[in-house]
């Protein structure tokens, strides 16, 4: 066995390990680390397949900014324990159907998508490669993304203004 | 490092010894990580020493005098040693295994950091395509470190000290990006090493010194922006001593304490370091033609003498101020500086 499937395979179990400790922990915070294991292995699963940019993007992103994100919204709320949810309530019958919907979605889009096997290994340096594409062929959904976002940005913080306008009077 | 996996087996010879060829690179992993590691540890206590030194005669006084002859040189020693000997507490209300993992994540953040960090041509541990990138990346995991640290204690304090952190880390962190783009699009590579390589040639080809001065105004606020995400003074909120006793690592003590401490001076060093390498010329002289280790290690040096200037100096800003100086002063100056030096490096014919 060589030792990027060796590496392939401690990554795998990484990730879904961490995975499945998310789903099964009661701990708010506890989950978030869990999370983060899992997103670490993703990156480290991208470092594998050359894509270093993407790598740090995906530690840049996920673990400074939606970790830090999650443990600042348990600071501020103070919910530090899930409790089990009532047995039979219609929450829990729509979570497993909305659930049950995603799975079948992703099996149907990895099932429809042909995927580039076999022994080729990118060039080094896929940092221009991307910048090309975004640029080039996709800046109209490039653009179309950073718009999104600032759209967002700005809608939050006039929400707060108005709220807080709202509680001043 | 690959210089290293290629030298390994024929050291090894030396001592009859061997290993197997797909081990090789592993093994020259592992010492590349302690070589860091070991460095970092050293800088550490070498810097806490002069910070002491220093801070003392900011305030006329001396400083250690008496641990290690004259200078009181091995104080740190004698501290490390102290924190190595001192009783490791955890409190009973706090999240054990979170409050464990907390300091090793604060330091992994900057050991992993310092892989892409290059001393001098030839003295890296990996010259990484992504260079700057990746180092902004994994310093991101030293913050989470510390707000776990303030939570997983379970002491108002510490989650105070944690939240100041982490908002101090988000205002902090768009500036700091912005400034390291200037020279990215100045030298068009992600890559310390050519970032550097492209400074060559004396004083004049620094990026500081580059008309029409945005890399300048980069400089400052890369710096600041390096501050404030140091969680160094005046922007040492999260440890706010008057308000907050210690801050998020007010229950911690002994070794784990000392790993916090440890990340923390690492940090000024990288923070420094960067700053030298991306805008100061990195290990290029004055004079066209100069360039060593030496040259890289006073810019380096002199910028850390600023920082521990500039804590003995300033009072501490409020948050509020911290946030402020953050969001609505460097990010537009950052912004206009990205700007002008986009359209600079664009009619340049780059």
């Amino acid at each position: 066995m060589s030792a990027e499937r060796v590496a392939f395979y401690i990554i795998s179990a990484l990730i879904l390990g961490g995975a499945v400790a998310v789903l099964f922990s009661r701990i708010v915070i506890r989950a978030v680390v869990y999370l983060l294991v899992s997103l670490f292995g993703v990156a480290a699963l991208y470092i594998l397949l050359r894509a270093d940019f993407l790598a740090a993007v995906q530690v840049l992103v996920y673990i400074g900014g939606i970790t830090v994100l999650m443990v600042f919204g348990v600071m501020l709320t103070g919910a530090g324990r899930l409790d089990a949810p009532p047995s039979g309530s219609w929450k829990a019958f729509y979570a497993g159907v909305s659930s049950l919907a995603l799975l079948a979605l992703l099996g149907i889009v990895v099932g429809r998508t042909t995927w580039p096997t076999g022994g080729i290994l990118p060039e080094e340096g896929s940092t221009s490669i991307l910048g090309e594409l975004f640029l080039r062929q996709h800046v109209m959904a490039f653009e179309v993304a950073s718009v999104l976002l600032l759209v967002v940005l700005v809608g939050v913080a006039l929400f707060i203004r108005l709220g807080r306008r709202k509680v001043a009077v | 490092m690959n210089e290293l996996a290629r030298f390994l087996p024929t050291f090894l010879e030396g001592f009859n010894l061997s290993l197997p060829q797909n081990l090789v690179p592993v093994v020259a992993m592992f010492l590349c990580g302690s070589i860091v590691a070991a460095a970092m540890g050293l800088s550490a206590a070498v810097l806490v020493w002069a910070e002491r030194k220093l801070a003392g005669h900011f305030q006329c006084r001396l400083g250690p005098v008496y641990v290690g002859g004259k200078f009181g040189w091995l104080q740190s020693i004698a501290d490390g040693i102290k924190l190595f000997l001192k009783e490791d507490i955890i409190p009973t209300d706090a999240d054990r295994p979170l409050f464990r993992l907390a300091p090793y994540l604060a330091v992994i953040g900057v050991l992993a950091a310092f892989v892409a960090f290059p001393i001098s041509e030839h003295l890296l541990v990996a010259d990484l395509n992504i260079g700057i990138f990746f180092i902004l990346a994994v310093l991101t995991v030293e913050v989470f470190g510390v707000i776990l640290a303030g939570w997983a204690s379970n002491n108002k304090w510490s989650l105070l000290g944690a939240m100041r952190a982490a908002a101090q880390m988000v205002s902090s962190e768009i500036p700091m990006g912005l400034a390291i783009l200037l020279p990215v699009m100045t030298a068009e590579s992600l890559s310390l090493k050519t970032i550097v390589a492209d400074q060559s040639g004396g004083i004049l080809k620094w990026y500081v010194f580059q008309p029409p001065f945005f890399m300048a105004v980069a400089f400052l606020i890369f710096f600041v922006a390096g501050l404030a995400s140091l969680k160094r003074s005046p922007f040492d909120l999260p440890e706010a001593e008057s308000e907050l006793t210690a801050g998020f690592h007010t229950e911690y003590s002994g070794m784990r304490f000392s790993f916090f401490f440890m990340a923390e001076y690492a940090g000024m060093l990288l923070v420094s370091g960067l700053a030298a390498l991306l805008y100061l010329g990195g290990w290029h002289g004055i004079l066209p033609g100069q360039s060593g280790v030496e040259w890289f290690l006073l810019k380096t040096s002199f910028l850390l003498f600023v920082m521990i200037w500039i804590r003995w100096t300033l009072p501490r800003l409020r948050i509020d101020q911290v946030v402020y100086v953050g969001w609505k002063v460097m990010t537009p100056f950052a912004l206009v500086c990205v700007l002008g030096q986009a359209a600079a490096v664009h009619f340049r014919g780059g």
